[in-house]
């Protein structure tokens, strides 16, 4: 599940469309809400209950609660806002900065922390699951994790080859940690120590661009630019499938909670603006199923193991979970 | 004829208008060291690896085929480590689009690895890369390495980009990708106007020590 804006970044202000024909019965609406300004792309939290709008005219990033659409915090966009995550517990929300600069802060209300990481963009923040820790990808450095608690401070680098690991996934029992990006390595690490476990240096030839462990650890999805949903087994870092189905670039690869299915994003890379393509894979079977569209798709996320979906019309924002 | 620093400071020195205080370095190692700073480079500007590197492109210092169409583009240049010593066992990896703006993910067009030759210097031939939706600027993908020294990711840049409209220095953040002014680089058109013209573009690559 993607933590960057940087394809937002990069293709601009290109709206989503599904491609094909709604279907009422999978796709239920649970919830709307009054965003503070137009938005073409959201952030759900992992919670469900609060969302983060990138604001199309003024680029400024606003927390707002779903249930009584309150904003809890609002960035202005003086130093332009590359990246952003929710943690875990919805407590806490990360921005990074082009200027390579990261803020965190409680969405409850009091201090926060800022630092400047490096001197290039800030492409990748996510949470782990430790609660306090958090993964800082600056484009073209090696990857972070600092620790939050008290003042904010460096405990691991990860090493990359060049660009830095822009794509990363945390397992579910927080043990593992992967790392993919530019220089198409797949890396697995144990987070109790940070020592690299396993290393794969050919299954992509191309530089990957998001991934996922499955619920239960069994697998890692990786995706990117060759358009193949690769199948890792963490165990070893070792290629077990590779699915190749519609075409376009994998931006987003999120695992469903029934360790089954995985929700993956094909982009068109010749034609960002065309809509782009949401499949379901069935890692069992090995088909793969193209979503039911929806008028205009801005922001998705795994929510208690359940994909849910945004669409804005103005101001208005519903969110509906695919079942 | 110029007279180097070195012979200079030498002459200096044996007709005693340069005096070395006692106990500090020789003339002969004063002279080297102010050659060496002399010959110092400024680093090639690092700009992002993506989109679309590929690993394994084919070794080649053509990138064209003889009938693709755009404005033929001729690169040439020289890696260098900063301290001006030409690096001939780096290794540089390019890729771009091709003159529509399309980049080859399922094979290798418009990718290559290339080394140096003897005087550290490379050279291309390919087409002036064109636009596409996700980015302003026309670019060239550079990763660039060599044994002992960090590994770079650049991009470069042309000034006849119409995305400038003439004036990169006024308007290269258009692009704001572009991390330095040196990387959009200046373009000679060659040839016979009648026959065969080429765009010829000089991009020198200086690499950091590890």
């Amino acid at each position: 599940m993607k933590r960057s804006l940087g394809l937002v970044i990069a293709l601009c202000c290109r709206t989503f469309s599904g491609n094909a024909t709604a279907s009422a019965a999978e796709l239920k609406p649970v919830a709307s809400v009054t965003l503070p300004c137009e938005s073409t792309y959201q952030m759900i939290s992992p919670t469900g209950k609060t969302l983060a709008a990138l604001c199309d005219a003024d680029r400024s990033l606003r927390v707002v609660d779903i249930a009584s659409g309150k904003e809890l915090f609002a960035q202005a966009s003086d130093i332009r806002i590359s990246a952003s995550d929710f943690s875990r517990d919805g407590k806490w929300f990360a921005v990074g900065f082009w200027d390579g600069t990261v803020k965190i802060v409680p969405l409850a209300g009091g201090a926060g922390q800022q630092w400047k990481v490096s001197e290039h963009r800030i492409h990748t923040i996510e949470f782990l699951r430790d609660g306090h820790s958090v993964f800082i990808d600056a484009l073209g450095d090696s990857g972070q994790i600092w620790d939050l608690r008290d003042t904010a401070k460096p405990v691991a680098m990860l090493h990359s080859d060049f660009s830095g690991p822009s794509a990363v996934a945390t397992s579910a029992d927080g043990k593992l940690f992967a790392t993919a990006g530019g220089d198409t390595v797949i890396r697995i690490y144990d987070t109790g120590t940070w020592k690299m476990l396993h290393e794969n240096r050919s299954a992509s030839k191309l530089e990957m661009f998001d991934m996922d462990f499955t619920p239960d650890g069994k697998y890692l999805l990786a995706g990117g630019a060759d358009d193949h949903l690769l199948v890792i087994d963490p165990a070893t870092g070792e290629e077990t499938r590779k699915l190749g189905g519609p075409s376009g670039v994998i931006d987003d690869v999120s695992a469903l909670g029934d360790n089954t299915h995985v929700a993956v994003e094909y982009v068109d890379a010749d034609d960002v603006n065309k809509p782009s393509v949401h499949a379901i894979w069935n890692l069992n079977t090995q088909k793969v199923e193209i979503m039911p569209g929806l008028e205009e798709v801005t922001s998705h996320r795994m929510v208690n193991g359940k994909l849910w979906f945004a669409s804005t019309k103005g101001t208005a924002l519903q969110i509906f979970e695919y079942n | 004829m110029e007279m180097k620093r070195r012979e200079l400071l030498e002459k200096c020195a044996a007709l005693g208008a340069l005096t070395i205080a006692s106990g500090a370095m020789p003339v002969a190692a004063v002279a080297r060291a102010w050659d060496d700073a002399e010959k110092r480079k400024t680093p090639t500007p690092w700009c992002e690896l993506g989109p679309f590197y590929k690993r394994d492109a084919p070794h080649t210092m053509m990138l064209r085929g003889a009938n693709d169409p755009g404005m033929p583009l001729a690169v040439a240049g020289t890696v260098y480590s900063v301290a001006g010593n030409i690096l001939q066992d780096a290794t540089l990896e390019i890729w771009q689009t091709d003159n529509a703006g399309h980049y080859d993910n399922e094979g290798y067009l418009y990718r290559a690895i290339m080394k140096p030759d003897g005087k550290g210097g490379y050279a291309f031939e390919s087409v002036m890369p064109g636009h596409y939706p996700a980015r302003v600027g026309q670019h060239v993908h550079y990763l660039v390495t060599a044994p002992g020294h960090k590994p770079i990711t650049t991009q470069l840049y042309f000034a006849t980009d119409p995305v400038f409209q003439g004036d990169p220095d006024k308007n290269m953040k258009v692009d704001p990708l572009i991390t330095s002014r040196e990387l959009i680089r200046p373009v000679v058109i060659k040839g016979d106007p009648g026959t065969h013209i080429v765009a010829a573009v000089n991009f020198d690559i200086v690499l950091e020590k590890a």
